[in-house]
């Protein structure tokens, strides 16, 4: 290819068509630059107001995890230095995306009228149903559980943390250049097959294929399923083992501040009224107070080795799949750029 | 600008000294004898304090406040107080909450870094070549000449995005456009600013980001909390009434306030990190590819317009 090209630039200066002069160029180059920033920038700027506009929308049932956590840690610290829990929700709330913001404002209000912390937060969609109900038997068993509850809600699954540090960035990363790859596909990929049709040269096959598929609205359908999918992969990991974590963090705390079998039993609305029996209905596997802490122990450790599995596959495997559609891009765009320039030599 | 090193611990040792009464030099002699960290301090400041020149000046002097803090200083009734809320709003900005307010800047630097070295890589393989083809190339390419004025074009375009930012900072409305990129790190960051301005008594500049800060809040509050808070007389204590200030034994903790801001900050960045970070580093990669491929792309731009 490299040895067509003093050809092909003899014959372009012999028709005059590549000496513009250097302002010209110059000019090319600002405009250019300051275009793609633009682009970038209005990129950015559309994604916000997109993801601010479609969140309540995706997240209407339930706030996503981030935001009870946020309430949570609020109403934790508040309640552990002895302040109203409702104007820690108010100063919550101005850390908060409308329309959970208000949400924690109307659970302030309705603290002060009587209304439980759990049901009044279940009522505006800030904590799950299951949550609810673990925050309603703190309430009953009293002492330091509703503390416990609010702490278990505001602290991460275990591993989540690990995950997100390791996952994150890769897939962050990857969906930039999927971004990149699609642009390419959709705006970049046409011109050539243009320039095939004009010169009357066929395009690589891969070049086909590649714009075969973008044309067709499967794929763009099949590109949004994937996204939402992985949207609520990545909520409903948020929240798992929410309930059992708090479940036995309840008991452990109940348990510790000697409230008897049968009031945590009622509490939690279990019928097998030992300690075994309410483990084993919250699901977990132990006997005593002890063995339920051994247990969540062992639980906190294999969730931080399971996240750090995951986080090592994930960093290995994503690139590895992200090289396939780099692969296939370039060797449709370089693929048809040498046969224009064998099909350009052929002519000339 | 402010030596922000080591500002916090001179100060809060000069509020001690000032608190006791004693003269600057001697009571900084006193404690940096105890203490490392103040003795490099103590050798820079002590001539001056002994000499009696106004604190105000010699602080000035070797960058421990900046220009405004310099009246809030000379007209201090309260000199302990004053220099213990400067103190508070000594630790930095971080610099990429900075890179983000600054993303138009930021991202023009990136791209423009990436064709740098693509072009400088190209140059030093194949400028030879190049020149055989006998084609205009693209700017930076073909000489070291081309790819320094590459070089100043890059600049001379980040600088103009940078005095526009500015330009569009001063006029008041218009400047909310520069608020909708990354809008919770910018309010974040006007919360961290606003901190940091009240505690060092900045007025002027307090009221600035209580303005940016109040307009990228508003709507997250309901309406009866929105009047209550602006119907307070000033910033503090609108802050105070969101419970954004703490407080301790009924007045401001500027240190606590300052690090809870600063937390914030960091959740803010952290966040929109996972988004921007991968993004400068496509650009920078497209950057480079596009120094590398300059001049194979304008002979098929050429192609392309030719036919």
């Amino acid at each position: 290819m490299l040895d067509l090209l003093p050809i092909l630039c003899q014959q372009l200066n012999a028709d005059g068509t590549l000496s513009s002069p250097q302002a010209r160029q110059i000019g090319i180059t600002v405009k250019g630059l300051v275009s793609t920033v633009g682009i970038i920038l209005g990129g950015v700027i559309a994604l916000h107001i997109l993801w601010a506009a479609l969140r309540p929308f995706l997240f209407w049932q339930v706030a996503p995890p981030g935001i009870t956590r946020w309430v949570a840690r609020a109403l934790a610290e508040a309640l552990r230095q002895g302040r109203d829990p409702g104007e820690a929700l108010r100063t919550a709330a101005i850390g908060l995306p409308v329309p959970w913001s208000y949400a924690a404002c109307d659970v302030a209000e309705a603290l002060q009228v009587g209304e439980t912390l759990p049901d009044a937060l279940l009522r505006r969609s800030l904590v799950r149903r299951d949550a609810a109900r673990i925050g309603s038997a703190a309430l009953r068993l009293g002492g330091g559980a509703p503390q416990r509850w609010l702490d278990d809600l505001a602290t991460l699954p275990p591993g989540h943390q690990r995950l997100r540090d390791g996952l994150a960035p890769v897939a962050a990363s990857a969906l930039i250049a999927l971004g990149i790859l699609g642009f390419i596909g959709i705006f970049i990929v046409p011109q050539f097959e243009q320039i095939c049709r004009d010169l009357a040269v066929a395009p690589s096959p891969t070049l086909i294929a590649i714009a075969t598929i973008s044309d067709s609205p499967w794929s763009k359908l099949a590109l949004v399923l994937l996204a939402l999918a992985g949207l609520w992969l990545a909520v409903a990991w948020g929240w798992r083992g929410l309930h059992r974590r708090s479940a036995a963090g309840l008991i452990a705390s109940a348990t510790a501040a000697g409230a008897s079998e049968g009031e945590i039993a009622s509490a939690l609305g279990v019928a097998d009224g030992s300690l075994a029996g309410i483990c084993r209905a919250c699901g977990w596997r132990a006997d005593d107070r002890d063995g339920l802490l051994r247990a969540m122990a062992a639980d906190t450790e294999a969730g931080e080795r399971r996240a750090a599995v995951l986080a090592t596959a994930a960093r290995i495997v994503l690139p590895l799949l992200l090289a396939v559609p780099v692969w296939l891009l370039a060797d449709a765009i370089f693929g048809t750029l040498v046969r224009l320039l064998v099909a350009l030599e052929a002519a000339g | 600008m402010i030596d922000r090193r080591g500002r916090g611990e001179v100060l809060h040792a000069l509020a001690l000294v000032a608190g006791d009464g004693e003269p600057l030099d001697r009571g900084l002699a006193g404690l940096a004898a105890g203490d490392p960290l103040l003795e490099p301090w103590l050798r820079r400041l002590a001539p001056d304090l002994a000499a009696g020149r106004p604190l105000e000046q010699v602080l000035r002097r070797h960058r421990l406040i900046g220009r405004d803090e310099v009246a809030v200083v000379a007209a201090s009734t309260d000199l302990p107080a004053t220099l213990r809320r400067l103190a508070a709003a000594s630790p930095a900005v971080p610099l990429r909450a900075r890179a983000l307010r600054w993303l138009p800047v930021t991202l023009t630097v990136t791209l423009g870094v990436g064709t740098l070295v693509g072009s400088a890589l190209l140059n030093l393989a194949a400028t030879q070549p190049m020149h055989d083809l006998n084609i205009r190339l693209p700017v930076g390419h073909g000489s070291t000449g081309s790819w320094l004025a590459l070089v100043v074009l890059i600049a001379a375009v980040a600088a103009a995005l940078a005095g526009s930012m500015v330009a569009l900072d001063a006029i008041p409305g218009v400047r909310r456009l520069l608020h909708l990129w990354c809008p919770e790190v910018q309010r974040s960051l006007a919360l961290a600013e606003l901190v940091r301005a009240l505690a060092s008594q900045r007025r002027a500049a307090a009221l600035r980001h209580w303005r940016t800060w109040w307009f990228l809040t508003r709507w997250r509050l309901p309406y009866q909390l929105r009047n209550a808070t602006v119907a307070e007389p000033d910033a503090e204590q609108r802050l105070a009434a969101l419970g954004v200030l703490p407080l301790r034994h009924g007045a401001p903790d500027w240190e606590a306030a300052v690090a809870t801001a600063d937390a914030r900050l960091a959740g803010a960045v952290g966040a929109a990190s996972m988004l921007i970070g991968p993004l400068l580093w496509g650009c920078l990669l497209c950057g480079f590819f596009y120094g590398v491929m300059g001049p194979l792309l304008t002979i098929v731009e050429q192609l392309n317009g030719g036919f």
